[in-house]
């Protein structure tokens, strides 16, 4: 049957080979949107580590370059705090230096064991996992007790602490990050949002009365009550005005910043996916029309074989039979093409998993479309009637 | 001749209408596509006001400044610019000018988010602003560090309401500064025009700027002609070896004078100053050609699926037309003479298809402006981006029409006669 329906193809080849390479391309197309559709969705689905619910982002300017007048900064910095503290609506505050959906992003990178390993910094303070709810699954929060201790405390996410050690206990071990000690594990700590890449990541303590290293928390975070409307943003600044004489204050809720991070990370996509969505389109009304003419083009050999017997139904599964075979071809072609990205690992921040859906997906999507338009012009040969296709000149 | 061309072409296309139908739903789809990417191109980067010189502008926008152990990257400081750019001979004007930042106002309680540029007087000269009341900051209010401030109309609407604003007061920053002038709103695209509060340099809080040497400033030089654009290039080349270093601890101090163009070629191929050891205006004209490059590949790409298509439909139908074929043929007209009649016929195809594609960009690009996806869009089409767009009909026209062509052309006259097409 398939060395017949080969035969078949073989002989139309020029119009077949245009098909054909139609075929490959929008399987070329439909894979790589759907390659970046699973990519978002599998991150999306990945949990993030903290929560963000009520929290609002005080980012602080003392306009004076903070190296030179450590102990002003620190100092101001901690009356903040206080200030906030007073404030009837607010329930929790922290400070941290890159606050979630902030875009700058700050680096480390080791040699462990032989392996270069890297990871996302972030400081926060002892206060900032209660402000975000962080997710620990071992271990515990910067606090107090850290004071006493030798080494500065660090705690790492799950991702981090596997690729250290393994199956491994990480509490308690010595980092390779500047001998960091590590206190705790958080299921994860996606800074830059749902949408991002998991990395490894580490966060060290800053404290507002450790004027010996002389590190900052530049932003200071807050949980507001339940019920704080937005009017209390300009009663917060007022009152850190009040504070701090010259320096200036920047208010943001963590909300209204995953909104907007959500829409610039989702735009392309979407703008992508109706591209595709169009294209393919165009591509399955271009099939249609070309197999429908097809079709009539062939009204004599199929009125022939309806002559010497064939049922309507033979023919109908003979033309469907052609398309199901050409789309294999097609998608054959096309995977020759897309083994190359994870082979290569062209792009590596794309997991093998990813392209795997992904292929699937578009493999699935494609038999479908070439099928359905296959279906109406293949209808329309089961009307062709033998005497009407001997008649034919 | 082209007459009768026109005649059978609009024959042919009402015959098999379904047919004509994906036809041109196919071409103007992907004209449509095109030239939102055209328009949008061609708003960010022609010369639109406020930017009515840009064609003789250069900006000096980004700045490395690296030693042993230390490296900046990003915008150009202030004393960079202030001693080495606004010093260039030669030239007809120098405006320095922060890059946007956000402040927030406060009306009733609620904030107003504002993009903030502080600027000196002649960044008022070189860009043409519309006002729709008042007037500009002045070389004046930056030497005198007046509280003084440009707000644009979107400003004026959320923060006063829309009434009358000159003379009157906004808060901002622990500020409070008077309203000199209200502008038309610029679109979030135009980088360097772009704000919705504009103040002068000298009223920063924090006198630091005057000492960096990379920071968020931009420099923009106004030259007489555009023909002194090499000359400029190299003189600020040429500056940059004289540059003072902050410390003994730095050693290096990149910069350039690009255009607009260049400089967000430059940053779209991801090549910073950081990355490249060589800079200087050899490498940056080059990531100009590789956006330009990249842009057309990107084009290729994009129609090498709808010509395709559209090849394909045209090669199928060629049976609806062995008739036609094999009586001209029969009565002596060339293959010539066929494939210029066929590829008449595509080409009308396409433009009724690319007259689709303009309303179709005309109401994405509405669309768009009205969506607030970008700041103040407007993006527009105008004769230019028409000429593109009417380029680009005439290439998709003769690449989808030549093949199907030159095949109908081909037919023996005898299997046409007979309709056989294999």
């Amino acid at each position: 049957m398939i060395k017949h329906l080969l035969k078949i193809i073989w002989n139309r080849k020029r119009v077949n080979a245009l098909i054909l390479t139609e075929i490959v391309f929008s399987f070329l197309v439909l894979f790589g949107v759907m390659v970046m559709a699973t990519l978002y969705t599998v991150n999306y689905r990945m949990p993030l580590g903290f929560s963000i619910e009520r929290v609002w982002n005080v980012s602080v300017n003392p306009h004076m370059s903070a190296d030179e007048n450590k102990i002003a900064v620190l100092d101001g910095m901690a009356q903040i705090e206080l200030a906030l503290r007073e404030l009837p609506n607010i329930e929790a505050v922290g400070g941290i230096s890159l606050t979630p959906y902030n875009r700058s992003t700050s680096i480390s990178g080791v040699d462990f064991e032989g392996r270069k390993i890297n990871a996302y910094v972030n400081d926060a303070t002892d206060e900032a996992g209660e402000v975000l709810k962080v997710d620990l699954i071992a271990g515990r929060w910067f606090s107090r007790e850290d004071d006493a201790g030798t080494q500065e405390p660090a705690v790492i996410n799950e991702r981090l602490a596997k690729d250290l050690y393994g199956s491994a206990d990480p509490l308690g071990k010595e980092l390779p990050f500047n001998k960091r000690r590590v206190v705790g594990v958080v299921r994860d700590f996606r800074k830059a949002g749902e949408f991002s890449l998991p990395v490894n990541y580490l966060l060290t303590r800053i404290r507002t009365t450790d004027t010996a290293s002389g590190r900052f928390p530049w932003d200071v975070i807050l949980r507001v009550k339940p019920g704080t409307t937005a009017e209390f943003q300009e009663k917060l600044v007022k009152t850190l005005e009040a504070t701090q004489k010259g320096w200036t204050f920047r208010v943001t809720q963590l909300e209204r910043e995953r909104e907007s991070d959500h829409k610039t990370r989702l735009t392309p996509l979407l703008t992508g996916m109706v591209i595709a969505g169009f294209l393919l389109l165009m591509v399955a009304l271009g099939l249609i029309g070309v197999l429908w003419q097809n079709i009539s083009q062939r009204t004599q050999e199929i009125g022939l074989r309806r002559a010497v017997g064939g049922t309507a139904q033979q023919v109908h599964h003979q033309i469907l039979g052609e398309m199901f075979v050409l789309t294999t071809f097609g998608l054959a072609i096309g995977s020759f093409v897309i083994v190359q990205f994870p082979m290569l690992d062209l792009i590596p921040e794309i997991p093998g998993s990813v392209y795997s859906i992904g292929f699937g997906i578009s493999v699935v999507l494609m038999y479908l479309l070439t099928m359905t338009c296959g279906f109406y012009p293949s209808w329309l040969s089961m009307e062709i009637q033998p005497a009407e296709a001997l008649h034919y000149d | 001749m082209l007459k009768n061309y026109f005649k059978i072409a609009v024959k042919v296309l009402l015959r098999r209408k379904f047919f004509t139908l994906i036809s041109l739903f196919g071409i103007s789809f992907t004209l449509v596509v095109l030239m939102v990417v055209t328009a949008a191109l061609d708003n960010m980067f022609a010369p639109y006001p406020p930017e009515t010189k840009q064609d003789r502008t250069l900006g000096v926008f980004n700045a490395l400044l690296s030693g042993e152990n230390t490296m900046n990257v990003g915008n150009a400081g202030y004393a960079f610019l202030d001693g080495y750019i606004r010093t260039l001979p030669d030239v007809e004007m120098v405006s320095l000018f922060s890059s946007g930042g956000t402040v927030s106002a406060y009306r009733d309680g609620a904030e107003i988010k504002l993009t903030l540029k502080r600027t000196d007087g002649e960044y008022w000269k070189i860009l043409e602003f519309r006002f729709l009341e008042g007037g500009p900051i002045t070389a004046d209010d930056e030497a005198e560090a007046n509280l003084v401030c440009v707000i644009n109309e979107a400003t004026r609407a959320k923060y006063f309401g829309g009434t009358e604003a000159v003379g009157r007061f906004i808060e901002f920053d622990r500020e409070r500064f008077r309203v000199a002038g209200v502008v038309e709103n610029v679109p979030r695209y135009r980088d360097i025009p772009f704000a919705d509060v504009w103040v002068p340099v000298s009223t920063t809080p924090d006198p630091n700027y005057r000492e960096q040497l990379t920071g968020n400033f931009t420099g923009l030089i106004l030259a007489h002609d555009e023909a002194d654009f090499d000359r400029i290039k190299g003189e600020v080349k040429s500056r940059l070896r004289n540059v003072q270093m902050p410390s003994s601890s730095y050693n290096r101090f990149e910069s350039a004078a690009e255009t607009m163009f260049e400089a967000t070629a430059r940053e779209a191929i991801g090549a910073s100053y950081s990355t490249n050891p060589e800079h200087g205006d050899s490498t940056i004209e080059s990531y100009t050609a590789q956006a330009v490059g990249g842009l057309a590949i990107a084009t290729l790409l994009f129609i090498l699926l709808p010509t395709i298509n559209l090849v394909n439909l045209n090669v199928s139908r060629m049976i609806e037309r062995s008739s036609e074929i094999g009586v001209r043929k029969s009565f002596g007209a060339s293959s010539a003479t066929l494939v210029g009649q066929f590829v008449v016929e595509n080409l009308i195809l396409t433009a009724i298809g690319g007259i689709l594609g303009f309303i179709g960009t005309a109401i994405i690009l509405g669309m768009l402006n009205d969506s607030g996806l970008v700041q103040y869009a407007h993006f527009s089409m105008n004769l230019r981006v028409f000429l593109y767009g009417f380029l680009l009909i005439l290439a998709f026209g003769l690449i989808s029409g030549v093949y199907p062509a030159w095949r109908m052309a081909r037919m023996h006259p005898v299997k046409a006669l007979r309709g056989v097409t294999r």
